[in-house]
């Protein structure tokens, strides 16, 4: 009772002092939510310590309400910490939050970065796969509160230096196939030297240093296991660097194509004919490089409909010194950097960004644009007065007219922290959207959205049928007094991170939907009318709407 | 007969004042002269004297009285109006100064010197056509006049006409062998023109004769580095400082070098060793921020930076490049105030300019950086980066026809600019020309790509200048991608520091032997 009274008397204080309508709070330390990140290090500067790390968020039990998996670092040559460094799963009970790591089986001890989830065998619980610095694990959910680690038997051998991870259905068979980033080829037993020479200060090394390798590409058999396809698929033609990865329908033509964002060498963009087999884009498209054709160190990655013109647009962040960029659907497989003409350069050239995602965080109907920024060097300050190793985090919002405008006081969001993965959800299921955040060597931020904008939504949580369970890849399209929006499911964006895989639209002031139209993966459209607002959907293909009470 | 020994007496009192100048006595000299005009005032020669010795002790405005009273009585003297000419120009009064030279060759068509003199006011003038013309004057007028060679090949020098310097320069030598001067400023202007070797010899002339001349062996030390004979540059640096300790340009240079072999800590190390003998030379502060800047070490460089404006108030190199630095590290506003303080010392810079553009480019304001893009363009037409970053501000505000044109000006002074053919290839599509937006999107994946790996042998480079192995993949790098000459220095480099293999490599690329 007294915290909610304080929690109100902050809510209180904020928005009369920032008069902004939107408040964070940082809730993990209130809500037991205890996760510190570990790198593993002792100061030999690894260059794995600085990746680090990622957080999903899954409902692994379907109790209805958005859980936690934390993704931890291991133990490197020197390291002198003693607490048992393994990934950790959070079950949320209502505003507490108890560590089911053991009881559920998933407390992987490698050397893990990012995690990924989805059904991938349709039987209605969400699985996990990991992303490592050596071999990725696989977690299949027994739908009884526990995984069972399955990757060798399900097909999975990516024992490269994995990153970012995404489930999509690439060959629209029904089945969630895997999409994992690797980033370079790189041992702690050949670990250079680098920083300056001159002064002696040591510092991480530049990723130019370190040879570029291939993704991996697993298609999913349908029969719970899955088969390397990179090369069958067009992906290994690839060598990058590759930190994150977003799938998404970028030409509109019903399947999902891919987008990687790869640190200091081309980023790619993968057109899918639909069958799984990509051509790569990304220079002809416009995205491989920013305004300069200079390649960006591109981290979190996003596609997101920021203008309303029914294409999905894309956001990249990138390292301090290069600004975050926008590109601009142009509608025909082509995009336009427009970074800085929509006020998103100059604010993101000092800062350092990961994590991010396209959010409508106001409930105005206009996807805004979040970012978790925090410096790799952890001695930069002695590199560069100017930057700092933890930096603030950042949202922007749309201000509808072709620009974006930082939202500077938002309560916690303030703090600084060296930001890394960060997911996206209505975690307390309030009707907008939260954001755990996990940071690197440090620990976590669980970002409670305590906004009252007075602005109404819906949240639609798709069930697939005919195509893959989680509905991944299908459309959504929007129409209110207001306008139309259009939103995919896509929970595999931002960066080493998972995100809600319901879809939140915000409405403004509109008082009920007018039509909402789901375009299935499988090709299958349906129409519902005159949906009351403020609710929670289901919509399980074929089978009509229901509305879901938390 | 009383006549004819007053006129002997004054012959020798004349010739006892001109005794006294030649030994600068010009007090008495004075004082004789003086006597002279007293008994005889139309003694026109004793006014000259006396302009003389007033000149030589230090009154001008005395001796132009004096010159003029002689012009009164005998106004045939082109020597005097040479003399009032060169009495002026001392006083910086170079109009009149003009005007005097002028009478002297209206009085003696053949004057050399007098052309020469008139020469050297419309170069202080920057009238240059002028000057050469003079110049060509005085020395057909006198076949025999080195000077006048000297300084035709002078100001052909000055205005970068190498090919007519050294014509010049080489009559001058011929006309006058023993003047150092003009082997010395001949070898300058070879050094200038890329014949490093001729000037190599020409100042081992002088040095021969003249081992002290430090400033020689500055310039001997800079044709070595133009042939890429690092030791002997590097030799010849030290020579110039221990010769002048004071010399800036001396360890300003011998840093060059060690920078240009890669050997930064040796660089630093001149530049410190200029600033313990006087910690107040802004150009100094200036070299060591480019080489904190080079490596990143962004407060480092900015620190020097500020030393260097701290010590020169009106450097405008040391604001543009605190600018630049700012600008790199994101502090646009700051950046941009430096960069408007440097303008205000030197506003024909293109390149501050260009930075002012980038900055407001950055600040999303591209009508400003058109403004100043625009400016630094008319100033410096031959920046293909400047012109790229003119069409960029063009493409920001969809001004596409614009920005195509800005973008082909800067791809015909650079057709490698990575930058441009990418933009190119955007600004194409955007004209629905996709075929050309594809191949030269295609042409900046080779570009950027070949860009990358340089880059990064680059960056391993400044860690390990001297790995042979790092030398030699750079060397090819450059070859397989066309730049011969680029991959030339790299093997002097490797010469240098000791590979044996350079050698056959440089024969093979000029041809002389065949791949192995």
């Amino acid at each position: 009772m007294m915290f909610r009274f304080l929690l109100l008397t902050y809510i209180f204080i904020t928005a009369s002092v920032f008069g902004q309508g939107i408040t964070f709070i940082d809730a993990s330390q209130k809500q037991g939510l205890i996760f510190k990140h570990d790198h593993g290090g002792s100061g030999m500067k690894y260059y794995v310590e600085t990746m680090g790390s990622g957080v999903c968020l899954l409902d692994y039990d379907n109790d209805g309400d958005l859980d936690i998996y934390f993704a931890q670092g291991a133990s490197l040559p020197g390291w002198k910490g003693s607490k048992e460094l393994i990934n950790r799963l959070f079950q949320n009970n209502g505003g507490e939050w108890t560590d089911v790591t053991k009881k559920a089986g998933v407390g992987d001890p490698s050397y893990s970065i990012g995690c990924a989830c989805g059904d991938i065998d349709n039987d209605g619980d969400i699985d996990l796969y990991v992303t490592n610095f050596g071999n990725d694990t696989f977690y299949r959910n027994e739908g009884n509160g526990t995984f069972f680690e399955a990757t060798q038997s399900t097909g999975f051998n990516n024992i490269k230096w994995g990153s970012s991870a995404a489930f999509f259905d690439g060959d629209l068979d029904g089945w969630l196939d895997l999409y994992v980033t690797n980033y370079v080829e790189y041992t702690v037993d050949k670990n250079p030297w680098c920083g300056d020479q001159h002064s002696g200060r040591r510092a991480y090394c530049d990723p130019d240093v370190f040879q570029g390798i291939s993704d991996k590409f697993f298609h999913n058999n349908g029969d719970g296991t899955f088969t390397d396809w990179t090369d069958k698929s067009g992906i290994g033609k690839n060598q990058g660097k590759g930190l994150g990865i977003v799938p998404g329908d970028y030409d509109n033509d019903g399947d999902m194509d891919l987008y990687v964002a790869n640190d200091k060498v081309m980023n790619l963009l993968y057109n899918n004919n639909g069958k799984a087999v990509f051509s790569e884009e990304a220079l002809f498209s416009g995205v491989g490089y920013n305004e300069n054709g200079r390649a960006e160190a591109g981290m979190g990655v996003d596609f997101g409909d920021i203008n309303q013109d029914g294409w999905p647009d894309l956001f990249v962040t990138n390292f301090s010194g290069e600004s975050n960029t926008l590109y601009l659907n142009d509608q025909n497989g082509s995009f336009t950097d427009k970074t800085f003409s929509f006020g998103l350069g100059q604010p993101s050239l000092d800062l350092l960004g990961f994590g991010t995602k396209f959010v409508d965080f106001n409930l105005d109907g206009w996807l805004d644009i979040f970012i978790v920024n925090g410096h790799v060097i952890d001695n930069i300050a002695e590199f560069n007065k100017g930057y700092t190793h933890a930096q603030k985090k950042q949202l922007f919002i749309n201000q509808t007219d072709g620009t974006f405008k930082e939202l500077e006081n938002a309560g916690d969001i303030r703090n600084k922290s060296v930001g890394r993965g960060a997911a996206f959800g209505d975690i307390d299921n309030d009707g907008d959207m939260d954001i755990v955040i996990s940071n690197n060597n440090s620990n976590s931020n669980l970002l409670i959205n305590l906004s009252k904008p007075g602005n109404n939504w819906i949240n639609v949580e798709l069930e697939g049928v005919t195509c893959n369970r989680d509905a991944i890849g299908s459309k959504l399209e929007l129409k209110s007094k207001s306008g139309t929006q259009v939103a995919w499911v896509n929970p595999g964006a931002s960066y080493l991170a998972s995100n809600d895989k319901r879809i939140l639209f915000g409405l403004s002031k509109d008082m009920y939907v007018d039509n909402l139209i789901i375009h299935w993966p499988d090709g299958q459209k349906e129409s519902f009318n005159n949906l009351e607002v403020n609710i929670f959907y289901h919509i399980r293909q074929g089978s009509g709407i229901s509305i879901i009470s938390h | 007969m009383l006549q004819c020994i007053f006129l002997y007496a004054q012959a020798s009192q004349l010739d006892q004042a001109k005794k006294a100048l030649e030994e600068r006595k010009p007090h008495d000299a004075y004082a004789i002269f003086q006597a002279i005009v007293e008994s005889d005032p139309d003694n026109f020669e004793a006014h000259n004297g006396m302009a003389k010795a007033l000149d030589y002790s230090g009154d001008p405005q005395g001796a132009l009285m004096a010159y003029n009273n002689s012009l009164n009585i005998q106004p045939d003297q082109p020597e005097v109006w040479l003399n009032i000419g060169n009495l002026y120009y001392s006083g910086k009064d170079l109009n009149n100064a003009a005007n005097a030279y002028k009478k002297a060759i209206d009085l003696d068509p053949q004057f050399g010197r007098a052309y020469n003199n008139l020469a050297t006011v419309y170069r202080d003038e920057e009238n240059y056509p002028s000057a050469i013309e003079m110049f060509k004057n005085a020395v057909e007028s006198d076949p025999d006049y080195a000077r006048g060679y000297r300084n035709l090949g002078d100001i052909y020098t000055l205005i970068e006409d190498y090919e007519n310097a050294i014509y010049w320069l080489k009559k001058a030598t011929s006309a006058d062998p023993d003047n150092l001067f003009g082997w010395y400023w001949l070898g300058r202007a070879q050094l200038r023109s890329g014949k490093a070797e001729d000037a190599i010899q020409n100042f081992q002339r002088v040095i021969k004769q003249r081992p002290d001349l430090f400033q020689v062996h500055h310039n001997l030390g800079e044709a070595y580095l133009a042939t890429y004979n690092f030791e002997g540059a590097i030799d010849h640096m030290n020579t110039a400082i221990s010769l002048n300790p004071n010399g800036t340009i001396f360890y300003v240079t011998l840093n060059k070098i060690y920078q240009k072999l890669g050997q930064n800590e040796l660089a630093m190390s001149v530049l410190e060793k200029a600033l313990d003998r006087n910690p107040a030379q802004s150009q100094i502060y200036i070299e060591r921020g480019d080489i904190h800047k080079a490596h990143q070490r962004m407060d480092e460089a900015l620190a020097d930076y500020s030393q260097a404006v701290l010590y020169d108030p009106r450097s405008w190199e040391g604001y543009y490049k605190k600018g630049v630095s700012l600008y790199y590290q994101s502090r646009l506003d700051e950046a941009q105030k430096e960069l408007q303080t440097a303008l205000v010392w030197n506003d024909m810079s293109a390149s501050i300019y260009h930075f002012l553009g980038l900055v407001s480019l950055a600040k999303n304001k591209p009508v400003k950086a058109q403004e100043y893009l625009i400016q630094g363009t008319i100033l410096d037409s031959t920046s293909a980066d400047q012109w790229f970053h003119l069409g960029q501000s063009y493409m920001r505000r969809k001004n596409w026809e614009d920005a195509l044109r800005s973008l082909d000006k800067s791809h015909q002074l650079d057709n490698q600019n990575s930058e441009t053919l990418y933009n190119l290839g955007q600004v194409y599509k955007k004209l629905d020309r996709s075929q050309l937006s594809r191949f030269y999107l295609m042409e900046f994946k080779k570009q950027s790509d070949y860009e990358k790996t340089r880059g990064n042998l680059l960056n391993q480079l400044q860690i390990r200048p001297n790995d042979l192995d790092l030398i030699r993949k750079l060397a090819y790098l450059y070859e397989e991608n066309g730049r011969v000459d680029k991959a030339m220095v790299v093997w002097y480099k490797g010469l240098y520091f000791g590979d044996s293999t350079a050698v056959v490599e440089m024969e093979r690329i000029k041809g002389t032997t065949s791949r192995p």
